[in-house]
């Protein structure tokens, strides 16, 4: 710690000021950061941070303040600019082009311009090869293409990209939504040594326990005004989040066990043998009424895509799926549907929504035919309908005719339930039903979940976030590798762990290796 | 969040745009020349865009799915001219045009296929299929004109008029009234929309993704067939080179009329506004005695700036 202290400052932002019209988006606001530090910018989504993080990269003009690099006067206009001085970003949603191979998009940027005709692919490789090696990412290698990689692997690819322009400043915003805590930790590896390096590193994340890992500060925005910052070492979570939000939450205290009717009668769910070319051999397990069913698993392990079958995306081709005892054949998402089975999508930007469109266009999506009379479609009924579900659901917005686009994450989630719960679910999957969405939201999103679990709703949920798994789940499922490992009432984290590992292990002794 | 009243004002202002642009040309002309603002003059504008407008109703839904189709106006040109063999052979008005409109909505089935089974841009399978709908219309006849002596199917078609107003305006004003319906008030509109706007959400959201995209197809190949027969009527023959272009016309007039290049979003009147426009220019420009080369460049330069004055800046 006395070290850390000792380190110099790199970056100081002051007075920062940013004005959109009829709302103050940063309001005179603080930062500092540290040479070798990780420090943590949260705040729940509208809090400032995106706005911040644009400003620093000069993507937006600012309307007041000013920035220090080491002590002088900074004038960061152009992202050009933010690159001259060593400040490097990388984003949430990723804009890669896949038809690259990782080396060629790493070097992207940074010999692009001056010598991509030139380069020969030897060197781009070798060089490549240099930097995954130096941060000992074994994971990769200069040949792979991007198409052909995880979002996990991709996101990796990225980082690695940022870092090889060797920045004094890099910025990671929520790096780890798309990855498993192995995968994370991966992460956590890679940043370890940018810190020895003397990197800086603004660290934005919605997931609590990663900042105690990782973050040396953490500085809270809240509605665009600096609330504080502290040193992680003399924190703790709930001060954090009484900060974010004004006031604590009962995240992250751990749900009391639900009894749960498992008798025959109640059975909601019944899959045997489901099978898939080329993925699923034969899967089986079981949802009951009113239960929350967590999957666990890295990812790859099956999980998005069990849920797809079953949601008729990519259907079963032997197999059976029984509801209510009754034995239904899933062909589409519209037999699904008819058969009162919801899906709550990974992407809510690429599966979930049309963010083009209205909510109440969107909220009424899988249900119009409902609203079709005489040859006539109703706008007038639709809209009605959507501004129902938007006062059901809270979600934030003044009419329902707003497009999509316009809402933050938390409320846009809001409007992929609210369409999903209109078609009066039995059975409710939700593949990770709070990825990249505040606090606030994700409290208000469990609610929602579990008081309609309460009317009967059987949920099968996945979630790459240990946290929301064990703590909402009334039993979790293990996977990998496209099998049920077993069905657990209580679990924690190391067992989930050690079952995926030994089953891992086999699976290299066998010499099937995922 | 807070830009949200600026952000409504601008767009609401847009929306008018193609209206503006209307207003403005008709009050230009109107100064420019003393014919322009007749009676006389605007049957002509209508009999002019009739066919254009038809094409275009199929090009909104096209658009909208995300898609294109370049071939509708090889089809204007190929529909007419078996519309008129069929008519020599005596196969009668009803089973001429009947032949014509499988033409058209045969290549769109061909269309829905091969770009939802076999996965092939629209842009790729109706560049082919222009071609291939030409090559037919210039093959059957080697390359001539066929006359049409049926004044049934000349006037029933084109040539005729409901009172005052050309058969043409007719057709176009209930087909236009038909894609207002299925565009704006049945849920096949608002899927195609959902399917334009995210293709995986749609199908996500239970639509029937490779189903409605083909009818999409199918109905701008009828809307092509369509205009083949008025056009065969108003020529009162089948001629294996017209229509050639009009496939960018109708693109034009959609683009014009602020729909997303993209997919997900439009508006069929203002579809229909922007085809006006067209027309009107290409009117104006006659009346003020331009030659029609100089046309075409003052047409083209019309658009683009329409269209990057009227372009949202995001």
């Amino acid at each position: 710690m006395e070290m850390m202290s000792e380190r110099q400052t790199l970056l100081t932002v002051e007075h920062l000021t940013k004005r959109y019209p009829g709302v103050v988006a940063l309001d005179d606001v603080h930062f500092e950061l540290r040479a070798g530090e990780v420090h943590a910018l949260i705040g729940e989504n509208g809090a400032g941070k995106s706005t911040l993080i644009k400003a620093l990269m000069g993507i937006i003009p600012v309307d007041g303040g000013a920035f220090f690099l080491n002590g002088e006067p900074a004038s960061i206009r152009s992202p050009q600019e933010a690159m001259g001085y060593g400040i490097t970003a990388v984003f949430q949603e990723l804009s890669q082009i896949l038809d690259l191979t990782v080396a060629e998009n790493v070097f992207l940027s940074k010999e692009g311009k001056k010598a991509a005709y030139w380069l020969d692919r030897h060197v781009l490789n070798s060089r490549t090869q240099e930097i995954l090696d130096r941060y000992n990412i074994s994971e990769l290698r200069p040949m792979d293409m991007l198409r052909s990689m995880s979002a996990a692997k991709r996101q990796l690819a990225e980082i690695v990209k940022a870092v090889a322009i060797e920045p004094k400043i890099l910025i990671l915003d929520e790096p780890t939504s798309s990855l498993t805590d192995t995968e994370a930790e991966k992460l956590f590896d890679i940043i370890r040594v940018l810190k020895a390096d003397g990197v800086g590193i603004i660290y934005i994340s919605h997931r609590m326990m990663e900042l105690e890992q990782i973050a040396d500060r953490v500085t809270v925005l809240r509605d665009g005004v600096y609330v504080g910052t502290r040193e992680m070492a003399e924190t703790t979570m709930d001060e954090i989040v009484e900060m974010m939000v004004g006031r604590s939450l009962e995240l992250y205290q751990s749900r009391q066990k639900r009894p749960i009717d498992r008798s025959e009668g109640c059975k909601l769910l019944e899959v045997s043998g489901l099978r898939r070319k080329g993925t699923f051999d034969g899967i089986s397990f079981d949802v009951y009424k009113g239960e929350i069913l967590g999957i666990a698993g890295l990812v790859g392990s099956g999980r998005s895509e069990l849920a797809n079958m079953i949601f008729g995306i990519d259907p079963a081709d032997g197999g059976e799926i029984r509801m209510e005892g009754k034995p239904v054949r899933i062909r589409s998402v519209q037999d699904a549907l008819d058969h009162g089975i919801a899906m709550i999508p990974e992407s809510r930007h690429q599966q979930g929504l049309v963010l083009i469109h209205s909510i109440a266009d969107n909220i009424t999506l899988p249900i119009l035919k409902r609203f079709q009379h005489n040859l006539l479609l109703s706008h007038r009924k639709k809209s009605e309908f959507a501004g129902g579900m938007i006062e059901k659901y809270a979600v934030k917005t003044e009419s329902p005719a707003k497009i999509v686009n316009q809402l933050s994450g938390g409320n846009q989630q809001k409007v992929v339930v609210a369409k999903w719960l209109a078609t009066a679910p039995k059975l409710l999957i939700i593949d990770e039903p709070t990825a990249g969405i505040d606090v606030n939201a994700k409290v208000e999103i469990h609610k929602m979940i579990l008081q309609l679990t309460e009317l009967g709703l059987g949920v099968i949920m996945i979630s790459s976030e240990m946290t929301e798994l064990l703590n909402h789940s009334d039993r979790v499922m293990i996977m990998n590798r496209f099998r049920n490992l077993g069905i657990y009432e209580d679990v924690d984290q190391e067992t989930i762990m050690s079952e995926i590992m030994q089953d891992e292990n086999a699976a290299a002794e066998n010499g099937l290796t995922a | 969040m807070g830009n949200v009243t600026l952000s409504s004002k601008r767009i609401d202002w847009r929306e008018w745009f193609v209206y503006i642009v209307l207003v403005a040309l008709i009050i230009g002309f109107s100064l420019m020349s003393k014919a322009f603002l007749t009676t006389q003059n605007f049957e002509g504008i209508g009999r002019q865009i009739a066919m254009v407008t038809i094409v275009a109703l199929g090009a909104t839904f096209v658009i909208t799915a995300g898609h294109i189709d370049l071939s509708v106006g090889s089809l204007v040109g190929l529909v007419g001219l078996v519309a008129a063999i069929c008519m020599r052979s005596g196969l009668g008005i009803f089973l001429s045009s009947l032949v014509g409109l499988a033409i058209g909505a045969g290549f769109g089935v061909a269309h829905g296929l091969l770009v939802t089974k076999a996965k092939i841009p629209a842009f790729l399978v109706t560049l082919g299929t222009m071609g291939i709908a030409r090559g037919l219309a210039l093959t059957i006849t080697n390359t001539k004109a066929v006359i049409i002596l049926n004044d049934k199917f000349t006037t029933v078609w084109g040539a005729g008029a409901l009172g005052r107003i050309p058969v043409s305006v007719v057709w176009m004003a209930a087909l236009f009234a038909v894609a207002i319906w299925l565009y704006h008030f049945t849920t096949f509109g608002n899927y195609v929309k959902a399917i334009g706007g995210n293709p995986t959400a749609a199908r996500y959201s239970g639509i029937k993704v490779d189903k409605n995209t083909m009818m999409v197809f199918i109905y701008a190949g009828l809307m092509a067939a369509v205009a083949g027969l008025i056009m065969a009527a108003r020529l009162k023959s089948g001629r294996p080179e017209v229509g050639s272009g009009m496939e960018m016309d109708a693109i034009a007039a959609v683009i014009l009329g602020g729909a997303s290049l993209f997919g997900g979003s439009g508006k069929m009147v203002n579809t229909f506004i922007g085809a006006l426009i067209m027309g009107i220019i290409v009117n104006g420009l006659i009346l003020m005695g331009v030659q029609s080369n100089i046309q075409e460049i003052v047409k083209g330069a019309i658009i683009i700036a329409a269209v990057s004055l009227g372009k949202r800046n995001q």
